[in-house]
């Protein structure tokens, strides 16, 4: 065995985690991204990384931020789409629902490909999968023609009930191969093979759009890691959490639109699983945004409700709906820049709107004068104004005491201190309320859960957010500031497919699902990267099902067992069990309708072992600091403790203040912390602590 | 007992609290709800109050026809059931249009709230059920009576004690019994989540009730929109519509807007009287389109409660479209109702032009009722909506296709499709269907429809329904923009009028032409870049630009 790379390209900074499988041993590093060509960052940093051992890597896992890019900066291909006569207007119509039905300026997302590039075919297939009309083959040569006049770089393709029966799809691409053969061409089918034109078109639009863009930067990313001498297999990390090739990158750049949240929260969840948690939300909190994910019995929460280029931000429905298996984040816009104001009716808000990078926090000392989380953190004693980022940026308490001050504790008539811990408090109320929106949502309680905390502001703001969430026990791990490419280097190589199959439970025939099963399981297979031994695959089976005449579906775990051996009773067993946990309630006289099939095969993945940081089980701290304590209500003395000095089996009763290069850890005085195997922090929040 | 007056970090955290266990409630209600119309139209609600039956928090995204009755409906169920009358473990439950939301469909079901032995406030909700009795979803009911059970305003639980009396007699009065029972259960689920919410606040504050954090709330929220009122100029603004309803029939809607300055009175004097068909307006309806139309264009940073309520006051002879009395029939009051903020908006277009949007060719909702046989017997009965184009906005064109005031999105052909025995042939933009202007309106919709045939086909034949409007009287534009085209309806290629039923066998077909969104300000001031992107795109003509932009725009544009 060799060495292990994870790179992850972010907008400030490209991460890296280079471990050494034989012996955990692993070293990180971090630099600039450089937007221009991204890939120049990856092959500097590897080249400093790997320094000599280039030629024992085995495998490289990057993740990218190319491809959601390419979509919001509209820097993707100039793309065409052929579809079915009648309905080229489906990707600009949608779903003719209004996101938010107050606002009378309500805007969505041009399509990404444009009307005069929209054409129309002559042909129809049924919903039942049967040939209605032909497809009209001499208009189809005019309007590849057509489509290659006007200098198109990639082609979508996007016919009525292709996911039922593709066979037309198809030979719109034999056609388009005859005429243009270099032109790349993504077919709904086969990027997703899944019921609802609009999502299917607008996905596969996403697909094309980004392909040719994709498919430059990852030859240029294999010449350069060729240039190094890196042997080994290069993986790229998707959106659902699990790695595969670049082959499939390349053909399904949509897979990897989102990977940096998804790795983040993988690499959370690894060390929450060898700490022995099994409910875990993940909580990662940097400058502009807080991200949650729930991860249960090391599963982590998945979804193909997916949007990108939103028009706002923080609100669902006004994006590109993207409908592949990404990881289930709840983002809201709470960070250490959210910006502290005061309403028009007279109270204090936080958020949504960040101070960004520049001019950044007050306490940056770059001019700005506006009131961050980072300020108030600072005010409160949470942050070390000489320690920040391990002491490579001071802080500026008097910018942001007068920050605080002025905008908001003078016109509200409160002290500094009242006004700082009430920023602290809205904005981890703020995350509370949608992380309890977020939970219930999926029929879990989160007092049962271990928050992970991770991010620059994670530790900061996880120990207060656990108490209003009625969490008891608060995870850091170690080397938060990676947390993304350490989470590539522990994530599975997996695929996931689709296909919609919609029949009554009662009248299915089990037979013919389990064929579809069997058809996806070698569409699985093929599509694993060489190094994979696909006779080893494991195989998670789920159905989108839903009460007939109910509109949503509802994921439900399928067994292992072939569906050839089971009753429909049998079924509604599985439906209820998740039904009930979801809503609290089944309607044993309703019909139950399968709608979608999904299978994911992983491979399996040898067990990393993260070496544990060094340090001692009994540190002295390295100061002392006056620091809010919000159970005590004021200021208190808070030893502090540098985080490389605590080793495995440390343990001390808050107030504490852990500070390490890429955050800080503060536990109040109702906290216990203890060290464990991996060198993750373990707080215990005590129930009636004084 | 007094409380402290309330810092505003305090404020603005219980404030958000209240906010997001309405969200909450809401949540859960839409996802368990089988209704579909709660499911896909937001046709629900659910709300808190304060101990004095004061609005404090209400779901934003309910339906502009729930937006404000839920107090008037609160205080005549505790007129029936006086708060002093009220124990703990109480559910009351009504569905009188008068006192509510305008048709049976919905049944409101209200929580009082105790703590400690003492009330401290109501958890309201609102549904629309799936079913309720009487006459199906038509306009023919010719009184209150046909249109399925009328419930008093009873006590559902008494003492936390479940009335099955009442529930029996709902029971064995509406078809889907189950599925309306469940949603009923899922309603005082709801109402008691919001119940243990509001429990919480005084228990984790020590406070007593609510009414310190009310009085806060009201008295902020009031002076916010007090302000903005004060913002637009004073004066009575006016406008008079005149709305297509069915068989050659048509109601005239007059409205008069006064903004005397901190207060916006709205009186809808001297509109049509009631009429036969089921499409009557009760004041608590007509009010709640009103209610939305006035907020949506104050576009306030705080959700509606009674404080915002208090500026506007609106009014409407009784006996009339607006303000039906008993037993008008008035289960499709939307038909009339979807158009009240387009009329309010046209009334004050050019005193506060900023603030509005122009009028859409998505209202009323236009769709149609299926009803028929699959080959195998099952039956199928959806309703399957289309949108016209949203208007013109005062910067910005219209968009296409998008429902408004109401939120109802389509149904994906291919999920149409694989439940009912047709071919859809086409959903498209409808070129020229625009009103043009400055801002131009979103273009409209043409869809079009084929009945299949032999195993593919229908059992017998499809019975449909078909909804629309603005055949007769077209959508208007605004400040010098100008109106879209009227709706169009064509059955077999034959032009058809609006509120018809027919019957459909294989090979038979429909059209559906779904008009644009009005025009925002003088045509002659749209740019050229934009008259030319829209003629690349092939949304519009060259006669329509000739006609409605001018010749010379068009020899320009020939260049591109």
């Amino acid at each position: 065995m060799g060495l292990s790379l994870g790179s992850d390209i972010g907008g400030t900074f490209t991460d890296f985690a280079l471990v050494d499988v034989d012996t955990g041993e692993i070293r990180i590093h971090k630099r600039l991204t450089t937007p221009a060509d991204p890939s120049e960052a990856v092959e500097r940093g590897v080249a400093s990384l790997l320094d000599g051992d280039a030629g024992r890597l085995d495998t490289h896992i990057h993740g990218t931020t190319l491809v959601i890019n390419a979509v919001i900066e509209r820097k993707g291909a100039r793309t065409g789409l052929i579809t079915t006569e009648g309905f080229r207007d489906v990707i600009e119509i949608g779903r003719e629902k209004r996101y938010d039905g107050w606002d009378l300026k309500i805007s969505f997302p041009e399509p990404l490909i444009e009307r005069a590039l929209r054409l129309e075919v002559a042909e129809r297939v049924h919903a039942d999968g049967r040939i209605l009309s032909p497809l009209d083959r001499d208009t189809l040569r005019d309007v590849v023609t057509a489509l290659v006049r006007e200098g198109v770089e990639s082609i979508a393709v996007c016919l009525l009930h292709a996911y039922k029966n593709p066979i037309h799809e198809q030979a719109v691409r034999a056609i388009i191969e005859e005429t243009a053969p270099e032109l790349p061409v993504s077919l709904s089918s086969e990027v997703l093979p899944e019921i609802n034109e609009y999502e299917r078109v607008s996905t596969t639009a996403v697909n094309a759009y980004t392909k040719p863009t994709a498919a430059r930067y990852l030859a240029r990313l294999e010449e350069r890691m060729a240039g190094l001498g890196a042997g080994g297999e290069l993986l790229l990390m998707q959106s659902s959490g699990g790695i595969n090739s670049v082959d499939t990158a390349r053909d399904f750049p949509v897979r990897i639109i989102e990977s940096g949240p998804a790795a983040g929260a993988l690499g959370a969840a690894h060390y929450a699983r060898l700490a022995g948690l099994d409910h875990v939300l993940s909580f990662d909190m940097g400058g502009t945004t807080a991200k949650m994910c729930l991860v249960r019995e090391g599963r982590v929460s998945r979804t193909t409700e997916f949007e990108v280029a939103h028009v706002h931000r923080f609100k669902r429905g006004s994006g590109i709906p993207v409908r592949v298996p990404v990881l289930d984040l709840m983002e809201i816009g709470a960070g250490g820049g959210s910006v502290a104001h005061i309403s028009e009716v007279g109270t204090l808000q936080v958020g949504p709107e960040s101070a960004g990078a520049d001019p950044g926090p007050a306490c940056y000392g770059q001019g700005g004068t506006k009131p961050s989380v980072s300020d108030a953190d600072l005010v409160l004693g949470y942050l070390d104004p000489d320690h920040f980022l391990g002491g490579a940026m001071s802080l500026d308490t008097v910018a942001a005491e007068a920050a605080i001050r002025e905008t908001v504790a003078e016109p509200l008539d409160l002290d500094v201190t009242e006004a700082a811990f009430g920023i602290h408090g809205i904005v981890n109320e703020n995350m509370a309320a949608a992380a309890k929106v977020y939970v219930t949502e999926h029929g879990e309680d989160p007092a049962f859960y271990t928050l992970v905390a991770f991010g620059g502001c994670g530790p900061v703001h996880a120990v207060d957010l656990a108490r209003r969430l009625g969490i008891r026990r608060v995870l850091i791990p170690p080397r938060a500031g990676v947390a993304s490419a350490i989470g590539m280097v522990v994530a599975p190589v997996s695929y996931d497919t689709v296909r919609t199959n919609r029949v009554r439970v009662e009248s299915a025939a089990f037979g013919d699902l389990e064929t579809l099963f069997t058809a996806m399981a070698s569409e699985c297979s093929a599509r694993m990267p060489a190094s994979v031994d696909t006779a080893h695959l494991s195989f998670e089976r789920v159905a989108d099902m839903r009460y007939v005449g109910q509109g949503y579906n509802v994921s439900i775990p399928l067994p292992d067992t072939p569906l050839s051996d089971v009753s429909p009773e049998e079924v509604r067993g599985w439906f209820d069990e998740t039904y009930r946990k979801l809503y609290g309630r089944t309607y044993d006289d309703l019909e139950l309708e399968f709608i979608n099939l999904r299978l994911t095969a992983t491979a399996p993945i040898g067990e990393v072992r993260l070496a544990a940081v060094a340090g001692k089980a009994t540190a002295d701290p390295v100061a002392q600091r006056e620091a809010y304590c919000p159970v005590a209500g004021r200021f208190i003395t808070h030893p502090v403790y540098e985080r490389s000095d605590l080793a495995t089996g440390f343990s001390c009763d808050g107030p504490i203040i852990v500070q390490e290069n890429e955050s800080t850890t503060i536990i109040g005085s109702d906290g216990r912390l203890a060290v464990d195997a991996q060198g993750s922090l373990l707080i215990e929040i005590v129930e009636d602590a004084a | 007992m007094t409380q402290m007056k309330l810092d505003p970090i305090t404020l603005e955290m219980f404030w958000r609290r209240l906010n997001s266990t309405v969200d909450e409630l809401a949540a859960t209600l839409k996802r368990t709800s089988f209704s579909t119309v709660v499911r896909d139209v937001n046709d629900y609600a659910t709300a808190i109050f304060d101990r004095d039956a004061r609005l404090l928090a209400q779901s934003p995204d309910s339906t502009p026809g729930l937006c404000g009755p839920l107090g008037h409906m609160l205080r005549c169920m505790l007129e029936a059931n006086p708060p002093e009358s009220l124990v703990e473990g109480d559910v009351l439950i009504g569905n009188n249009p008068w006192d509510g939301s305008g048709h049976h469909n919905d049944i409101t079901v209200t929580t009082p709230v105790f703590y400690d032995g003492n009330l401290i406030g109501y958890t309201v909700s609102c549904c629309h059920h799936v079913d309720i009795g009487g006459r199906r979803a038509t306009t023919e009911s010719r009184d209150n009576y046909e249109e399925g059970l009328r419930i008093p305003h009873l006590k559902i639980f008494k003492a936390g004690e479940l009335n099955t009396d009442v529930l029996a007699f709902i029971e064995h009065n509406v078809r889907s019994a189950g599925t309306v029972i469940g949603d009923l259960r899922a309603q005082f689920a709801a109402n008691h989540v919001g119940c243990e919410r509001m429990k919480g606040i005084c228990s984790e504050r020590g406070w007593p009730d609510l009414q310190g954090l009310a009085d806060e709330i009201i008295t902020r929220s009031e002076a916010l929109a007090r302000a903005e009122v004060a913002k637009l100029p004073d004066g009575t603004y006016r406008h008079e519509a005149v709305i297509d309803i069915e068989n050659g029939e048509e109601v005239t809607i007059k409205c008069k807007v006064t903004i005397d300055g901190e207060a916006i009175e709205i009186d809808y004097g001297g509109s049509s009287p009631q009429v036969k068909s089921a499409v009557n307006c009760t004041l608590t309806y007509a009010s709640s389109y009103t209610t939305f139309a006035v907020n949506a264009a104050l576009d306030l940073p705080i959700k509606i409660n009674e404080g915002t309520l208090r500026v506007l006051t609106i009014k409407a002879d009784p006996g009339t479209i607006l303000n039906c009395t008993f037993p008008a029939p008035t289960f499709a009051r939307t038909a009339i109702g979807n158009h009240l903020a387009e009329i309010v908006y046209c009334a004050v277009a050019d005193a506060i032009p900023e603030r509005i949007v122009s009028g859409s060719g998505s209202t009323p909702m236009w769709g149609q009722y299926l009803f028929g046989k699959k080959q195998d017997g099952t039956p199928f009965a959806p309703l399957n909506c289309i949108n016209g184009g949203m208007g013109a906005r005062p910067d910005s064109d219209g968009v296409s296709c998008l429902t408004f005031p109401v939120n109802v999105g389509n149904t994906p052909v291919e999920v149409l499709e694989s439940e009912v025995p047709i071919l859809v042939k086409k959903r498209a933009l409808w070129r020229d269907s625009a009103g043009p202007g400055e801002y131009r309106g979103g273009f409209g919709q043409e869809f079009e429809v084929e009945v299949l045939g032999e195993d593919l086909g229908p059992l017998d034949d499809v019975l449909v329904s078909f909804r629309g409007g603005r055949f007769v009287h077209p959508v208007p534009g605004v400040q010098g923009g100008g109106g879209a085209p009227n709706g169009e309806l064509y059955v077999n290629g034959e032009r058809q009028e609006p509120g018809i039923q027919r019957t459909l066998g294989p090979g038979d077909s429909f059209l559906c032409r779904a008009p644009g969104g009005g025009g925002f300000g003088d045509p002659a001031k749209r740019p050229e870049a934009s008259i030319r992107r829209d003629l690349r795109a092939g949304l519009v003509s060259e006669q329509y630009v000739a006609t409605y932009y001018g010749e010379a725009t068009l020899a320009d544009a020939g260049d591109d």
